[in-house]
């Protein structure tokens, strides 16, 4: 049988760094096909190739055995191939109904729109998640209006009232809750009894093996095993996906911290209530759970953006005021973002600038010579182990593990008291990843604290020395010692 | 083939093209109209364009800062800078110390003024500035109450066009103040502030940098250097004629730190460049001037020749990659 | 981590809602309002023959900022407006002449401007697009150019067109006036492209570009369409300066862009792009006006005349943007 679709030795590169290498896929009509890998391992790239919302550097793509070559997603959805985006396609400004049907043809008479028409189709795809969004959700509210969760589904049946003959599905059932995934998935099953195809990009095992046929999994940018999901097991996936730097998650000794150095007390902001917790001196403290429940905002808020918060707060003793970053920055708080892109670098400003600018604010050095400023920060970039040629390249140059250390580099200049860690791993290689947890480790061997927020369960659980889990902005738990465990874990978040 | 690439990075800078090419006018000027590279000659065209060398630092600063940030505000702060300054030295020299320190408060407060719209109150800075442009230009108005105004006192005109060594003082001060700017973009906190914030504010801001009060304070400065350039305008023209005197200053400084290599989209390129970009700009106006090609046929080259050096290095990036 | 300076809680959530919807309720609200101050002062203002003689002066600017806004709602910016009045002027006034000043000579120039003027638009679209330029600093290039071309074809103010031209924009036809036909027209053409889809499709592009292109726009050729609007417009408008001075000018129309900008601004426009609506740029070039007559009755000052026009132009578009930033805090 032919494949629908039928990817052959498909490359990308970005700058110097390789998303894609030489990937094979093949999908058959009818079914739903899973795409799993690590974080930033390439699979959206390789979806984003499929439409071509990226241009591929070399292979090719058949589509019904013949090689395509679309122009713009607009062609790829006229062939029938249409994407749920993971950072979503909704334009913020317009209404749901102007969303669902942006860059369609129009049906009505001279090519007018037929908002009568699309209303009633988009009211009745709506109708297919009612009861698990709240009432606002309606064709005219304005996108930027919804709660996340919301405006995933609006991504979602943005592609599903098209029926396309392929529909991929990047992470679309991250940011929502069981009753509504279930929902998406008598979605794609309705598809597939048509006839359709659907690629599916998860993070999530139990999604896979629900209702997935087959998986690819793609291991740095190559593409490493197709496998049929009734014949295979969770840990031949993983197996694949880690290949053959897996670690069993040993037990690890950890030095008890009693030195208590940050106490927060009833602290509420925008989704948290009540936090309660006490920092010891040289501890690394994760916070996990599901994503999305109030992790990032208590970094944030440590972090000084949230002014508007209500609790009290002590650090060694002295009473804190966290009104911006400036001021927690002065307090000896350091913040490092996974979301490097966002919050983290200056992408066309040199390696140097990168590292000293929070260095001189919180030293109130106005004036410097840079010969000076190179030989104060060679030391931390040494300890840092980076490589790299000049520091005056631009730090887009260096692969994504690379940056982030310049942002830890950035802030070990300052001399931290605390390190808030919201998701620093994200993007980064196996390899960088277990450098930074040595490095983690050092620095609290120093007296620095660190508050870590993971999407990657077993990492913290590997390196944290106690772990808060949290539930809809409330902390439900804390794990220690023995109960350092998967089981643990899930069994607190999903209460 | 790999040692070709620093070579090429260094072809590529907008500097080294902005002098090549104002080098290359030079030439095909003098070989065109003999005396159009004199030493004389050059010297007058680098005194007209220090003013807008001056104007211009302050744009480049404003722009670094952020993407779509801009001062469409700084013309009209030339004239008010020229008008105060007259009006209040009143053609006494015992008045041009009070003359300039009015010019540069007044002319910094504006700034301010446009600097809380712009980020307090979240007023576009394009529409902000040019509003802003507007009562500036009446305040002038306001000055001049419809009369003339005393003109440049002598110890203004001889600080601009007095000649030491054949070469009149404006340049000088032009040459300090370049080395300045340099050393405030290149050297201090605040310099560097600006071109982090300017390529990604979010990054800026959790570094610990208070970007609200930066941004307010870009904007004074770049007010302020305009009402510098226009004191410094009244000495060399020694009176004022009227009141759209800076106008053509708006955009000119747009343009010369755009051709200076600076990105709109902020973050990137310094004030040297910016500086060659003003003298390559005055060239081109004086090459066009000397040939014999009718007005509408400078307008087209000059439009032409700004759109070459755009598409040379100031392209965006790809919406598909 | 917005910089809350000052909130506007004591405006109800129900008018915040209106506002959403149309951006440019407060323009009409200080059209009224700016139409009351006149009324009160010289009742006569308000007739409906000064009203329309009033229509006919402020067309242009109406036209002009009407193109602008679709430029807007993509996220650029078209600073060759101006230069591209002197451009159509210069030829609609040449080829008038030409034939003489007869009828159809004059439907024939009247046509050339429009084509010039679109063209001069699709070809600023064409050039951002192909050779990806900075919207602000190509347009002023590209403004440089039209102005020499207006040169090239005229040097100095001069030629003359027959008053029929100018009798022809103070009559009416069916008992409106002709301005408001002009008007009903250019709002016409704009439902059209609201109904196809069009308008939508720029906002998108202003919105989130990236996002626009994955839903499947082609978002160059929407934005190459927006700038031969913004051309199409200012044709227009250039036709309506004609009926008013009845001569040509290479000089013609200096200025225009930024009135129109700030103009589409007042109107409830986004600058950024994605938000906004060409009939509130109508509104937004009736309070540009109106403010000047307001001030003109009132009697003040010619001294303050012009910073009275700046500051009433700064407060509109404070509140807009306060407005639209309390706006967005109650997305949360």
């Amino acid at each position: 049988m032919i494949p629908l679709l039928k990817l052959k030795g498909v490359s990308k590169r970005f700058g110097g760094v390789h998303a894609l290498r030489q990937c094979n896929f093949s999908l058959q009509s009818g079914e739903i096909h899973f795409l799993i890998g690590a974080n930033g391992c390439g699979k959206s790239t390789l979806s984003k190739i499929i439409v071509c919302a990226l241009e591929k550097d070399s292979g090719e793509i058949l589509y019904n055995g013949n090689p395509v070559n679309f122009s713009n997603p607009g062609d790829a959805r006229q062939a029938g191939i249409d994407v749920v985006y993971q950072e979503l396609s909704l334009i913020p400004d317009l209404s749901v109904q102007e969303n669902m049907f942006l860059g369609s043809r129009n049906q009505g008479k001279l090519g007018f729109t037929d908002t009568k028409a699309q209303e009633k189709i988009c009211r009745a795809a709506l109708e297919r998640f009612k009861g698990v969004v709240s009432e606002n959700l309606t064709p005219d509210i304005p996108v930027n209006r919804l709660t996340a969760d919301e405006r995933q589904i609006v991504e979602i049946l943005k592609v599903f009232i098209r029926e396309p003959k392929v529909i991929i599905l990047d992470e679309a059932s991250s940011s929502l809750h069981s009753t509504q995934v279930e929902i998406l998935f008598n979605l794609v099953r309705e598809l597939k009894e048509k006839g359709h195809s659907v690629i599916m990009i998860s993070h999530k095992m139990k999604e896979l093996f629900e209702i997935g046929d087959r998986a690819t999994i793609i291991r740095n940018g190559l593409t490493v095993a197709t496998v049929e999901l009734k014949e295979s097991s969770h840990e031949e996936i993983v197996t694949h996906m880690v290949g053959e730097q897996y670690f069993s998650a040993d037990k690890i000794n950890r030095v008890p911290k009693d030195e208590i150095f940050l106490t927060i007390k009833d602290l509420s902001a925008g989704k948290l209530k009540d936090i309660n917790l006490t920092l010891f001196k040289g501890e690394i403290l994760g916070l996990s759970g599901l994503q999305g429940q109030g992790q990032s905002e208590l970094l944030l808020t440590l972090f000084g953006g949230h002014p508007e918060y209500k609790g009290d707060l002590f650090l060694d003793g002295k009473k804190l005021n966290l009104r911006s970053p400036a001021h927690s920055v002065r307090d000896g708080f350091a913040y490092i973002s996974g979301d490097r892109k966002s919050y983290g670098v200056f992408p066309v400003r040199s390696i140097l600038e990168n590292t000293v600018l929070a260095y001189l604010k919180k030293t109130g050095r106005k004036f410097f010579s840079r010969k000076s400023l190179r030989s104060e920060v060679l030391p931390i970039l040494e300890r840092l182990d980076l490589i790299y040629d000049n520091l005056d390249d631009s730090i887009s140059q260096l692969s994504g593990g690379n940056q982030q250390k310049i942002i830890i580099g950035r802030w070990l200049m300052t001399g931290p008291k605390v390190i808030l860690m919201d998701d620093p791993t994200k993007g980064v290689d196996i390899k960088t990843k277990e450098e930074l947890y040595a490095l983690m480790k050092e620095l609290c061997d120093t007296g620095v604290s660190i508050i870590w927020n993971s999407s990657e369960d077993q990492e913290i659980l590997r390196n944290a020395d106690r772990v808060l889990v949290l539930n809809d902005g409330w902390i439900v738990d804390e794990l220690r010692e023995d109960r350092l465990s998967e089981y643990e874990l899930y069994k607190a978040a999903m209460a | 083939m790999k040692n070709l690439k620093p070579v090429l990075i260094y072809v590529k800078n907008p500097t080294v093209i902005a002098t090549g090419i104002a080098l290359l006018l030079l030439v095909v000027g003098e070989f065109r109209a003999p005396g159009f590279a004199k030493f004389s000659q050059i010297i007058n065209m680098l005194t007209v364009a220090s003013f807008l060398g001056i104007v211009a630092a302050g744009q480049n600063l404003v722009v670094l800062s952020g993407k779509g940030v801009i001062d469409l505000s700084v013309g009209k702060m030339v004239t008010l800078g020229a008008i105060l300054g007259g009006a209040i030295a009143n053609g006494m020299d015992s008045g041009v110390v009070l003359a300039f320190m009015v010019v540069m408060i007044v002319t910094f407060s504006v700034g301010i003024l446009n600097g809380i719209g712009v980020t307090l109150i979240g007023i576009p800075p394009l529409i902000m500035t040019l509003s802003m442009g507007i009562v500036v230009e009446s305040m002038s108005r306001f000055v001049t109450g419809g009369l003339a105004v005393k003109g440049a006192t002598p110890i203004m005109s001889t600080i601009v066009t007095g000649r030491f060594l054949d070469i009149p003082g404006i340049i000088y001060i032009w040459i300090v103040f370049t080395v300045l700017m340099i050393f405030f973009q290149n050297n201090t906190r605040f310099g560097m502030s600006l071109y982090n914030m300017g390529n990604n504010d979010e990054a800026a801001r959790l570094s610990g940098l208070n970007v609200t009060w930066l941004r307010i304070t870009t904007y004074g400065l770049s007010s302020m250097l305009a009402g510098l350039a226009g004191f410094f305008y009244l000495g060399y023209l020694g009176s004022i004629y009227n009141i759209s005197l800076g106008n053509k200053y708006t955009l000119a400084s747009v343009v010369a730190v755009v051709v200076g290599g600076v990105s709109l989209s902020g973050g990137k390129g310094g004030y040297l460049g910016v500086a060659v970009g003003c003298i390559l700009l005055q060239f081109l106006e004086s090459f066009l001037t000397v040939q014999s090609i009718p007005p509408w046929g400078r307008e087209v080259i000059m439009g032409v020749t700004l759109l070459v050096l755009l598409t040379a290095y100031a392209r965006e990036k790809k919406l598909r990659q | 981590m917005n910089t809350n300076f000052i909130k506007l809680q004591w405006l109800r959530t129900g008018w915040k809602e209106r506002f959403r919807k149309a951006p440019y309720l407060l323009a009409i609200a200080i059209v009224i309002i700016l139409m009351i101050l006149l009324g009160i002062r010289n009742p006569g203002y308000l007739k409906l023959a000064s009203l329309t003689i009033k229509l006919k002066s402020w067309m242009p600017l109406l036209f002009a900022a009407f193109g602008q806004t679709f430029v807007i709602l993509t996220g650029g910016i078209d600073l060759s407006q101006g230069s591209m009045i002197a451009l159509v002027n210069v030829i609609i006034v040449q080829v008038i002449m030409l034939f003489g000043g007869s009828l159809p000579g004059m439907l024939f120039a009247v046509s050339v401007g429009i084509i010039v003027g679109t063209l001069a638009g699709i070809i600023n679209g064409l050039i951002l697009t192909r050779l990806r330029l900075q919207p602000l600093i190509t347009t002023y290039a590209t403004g440089i150019i039209w102005r020499g071309f207006a040169l090239s074809v005229m040097n100095e103010p001069g030629g003359e067109v027959p008053m029929s031209f100018y009798y022809f924009f103070s009559g009416s036809f069916l008992f409106i006036p002709i301005p408001v036909w002009f008007l009903s027209f250019i709002v016409g053409i704009y439902l059209f492209l609201l109904r196809r889809g069009a308008v939508t499709q720029l906002k998108a592009i202003g919105g989130y570009t990236i996002g626009a292109f994955e839903s499947g726009i082609n978002v160059d050729r929407k934005r190459v369409l927006a700038y031969g609007l913004s051309g199409f417009f200012t044709a227009l408008a250039t036709i309506a300066i004609i009926g008013e001075t009845i001569s040509g000018s290479p000089l013609a129309g200096t200025g225009y862009e930024l009135e129109a900008i700030s103009s589409a601004a007042i109107g409830g426009a986004s600058l950024s792009g994605g938000f906004g609506s060409p009939i509130g740029s109508l509104f937004g070039g009736i309070i540009t006006r109106l403010v000047n007559d307001v001030i003109f009755f009132y009697g003040i000052d010619v001294k303050y005349q012009q910073l009275m026009q700046g500051l009433i132009i700064i407060l509109a578009l404070s509140f807009g943007a306060l407005l639209a930033q309390s706006l967005s805090r109650s997305d949360k």
